[in-house]
């Protein structure tokens, strides 16, 4: 918790609440089901939004975009398109985190402690192998085809594209990065800090 | 321009995107468009892997290299997923493809036996005429020693041309276009097109590409006789897609 009680002109914190939560999965869908799926969708993009930005945090802001979005739709608000107003809040907490950063001098030592880390430290190898051992063996022997061989060959023994191909080869490295993080987070040696 | 529709999205755009290589307005667009379209997103994810790929094989020049490292991994989520394409690297390493060095000798024979796929593309049938000459010419003559070899960086932002200056040497027969390859532009089924004012003079499909001291190129063969001075605009592309493009000029004979 940070102490806001001097200028504060950060927005306070607003904690979702049930009924707001409810409130945004009614917007997302006609039944609870399909307002689920297209939450965690949004979450993605938005996180995505922000990664592709280059934010540190992008999860963080994800959740509070989505927050907000909520908010706005328990405040009564009437809103056509979900995912444009949501990329409108993104737009704006974007501009407030650039502020808050800014207004900490530590910025540039906060680039400077994330460049030294050695790329690839966090997840290595041997978690990769025990996620591929884990793997069901199709997707296993495709994503060791894909990254082994030629791709047009391997797309064409399948019947399919290579974009096809390709996005496949998505689905299982994503599958990958999050067994990779499970087995991370479940860990209990496995501790990360900023 | 922005907004552009769906249809017209290449990889090239997806890379300007991702690596922050548009304008603020170009970028907000593009924000627009992909947060509401599913495979659009995808096709970003897509690239981002691609990307990522090719920067732990080290197959990206130093600036999209600075790119990638400036825009695409400052988060822990981010490095997460370089963790992951290190480890695929190390661990599954990518056979490179094994294409032979075409020594100088074997340019005419690559354009003869390549003749069905490739064409000279103008309306005049005279022209057409030529080119056969010129493929006839250049089976025969075998030119050895008479290739000019020329590597083409593609334009890095949309709309800023670099644009390589090209003197053809008395005694060239044949032109060989080296073009850098950004990662994500690899393609089987690749086609290049070379144009002067607008109109296409030549076109290559399939297209050879070759491992460069760690960078990949798609190579062009041209029989020096085609190029005439002028400014010229090369396009490879894929599936309809342009992937990128290139631009050279050919000066006069004797000209600098």
């Amino acid at each position: 918790m940070t102490d806001a009680s001097s200028d504060a002109p950060a927005p306070k914190r607003w904690e979702l609440s049930r009924e707001a939560l409810d409130r945004l999965l009614e917007g997302l869908g006609p039944n609870r089901e399909a307002a689920s799926l297209n939450y965690e969708a949004l979450r993605a993009r938005l996180i995505d939004l922000f990664a592709w930005e280059g934010e540190p945090e992008p999860e963080h802001l994800a959740d509070e975009t989505l927050n907000r979005l909520a908010r706005r739709l328990l405040d009564g608000e009437a809103i056509r398109d979900l995912n444009h107003y949501a990329l409108g809040i993104a737009r704006l907490v974007t501009l407030e985190a650039a502020r808050a950063r800014q207004k900490h001098t530590s910025a540039l030592r906060e680039i400077q402690v994330l460049g030294s880390k050695t790329p690839g430290e966090p997840l290595g190898l041997h978690a990769m192998n025990r996620c591929l051992d884990a793997l069901p063996r199709e997707n296993r022997e495709l994503i060791q085809r894909y990254y082994s061989g030629d791709r047009a060959k391997l797309a064409k023994s399948l019947g399919i594209s290579v974009n096809a191909l390709r996005n496949r080869a998505l689905r299982i490295r994503e599958r990958l990065l999050d067994c990779m993080r499970r087995g991370r987070d479940d860990s209990p040696s496995s501790g990360h800090r900023e | 321009m922005i907004p552009r529709v769906r249809d017209t999205v290449n990889s090239e755009d997806l890379i300007a995107y991702l690596l922050h290589e548009t304008t603020e307005e170009e970028r907000l667009a593009f924000s627009e468009k992909w947060i509401s379209d599913a495979d659009l997103h995808e096709q970003l994810r897509m690239m981002e892997a691609e990307l990522l790929d090719a920067y732990v094989r080290e197959d990206v020049g130093p600036e999209r290299r600075r790119r990638i490292e400036m825009y695409l991994l400052n988060s822990e989520r981010q490095q997460e997923k370089l963790a992951l394409a290190r480890a695929l690297h190390d661990e599954l390493p990518r056979v490179r493809r094994a294409i032979p060095w075409a020594p100088v000798a074997a340019a005419a024979s690559i354009l003869v036996l390549a003749g069905g796929t490739l064409w000279l593309v103008r309306e005049n049938g005279s022209l057409r005429r030529e080119v056969l000459e010129a493929r006839v010419d250049l089976q025969r003559q075998r030119p050895a020693g008479s290739t000019l070899a020329v590597t083409l960086p593609a334009d890095a932002i949309r709309g800023a041309v670099r644009e390589t200056s090209i003197a053809i040497p008395s005694g060239a027969e044949v032109v060989r276009l080296e073009l850098e390859l950004e990662p994500g532009d690899q393609s089987q089924s690749a086609t290049v097109e070379v144009s002067l004012a607008g109109r296409v003079i030549w076109s290559q499909n399939p297209i050879e590409e070759q491992a460069r001291g760690g960078t990949l190129v798609a190579t062009v063969w041209i029989p020096a006789g085609f190029l005439t001075p002028g400014r010229y605009e090369v396009k490879l592309s894929s599936d309809g897609s342009a992937l990128a493009y290139y631009h050279f000029s050919i000066n006069p004979p004797g000209g600098r």
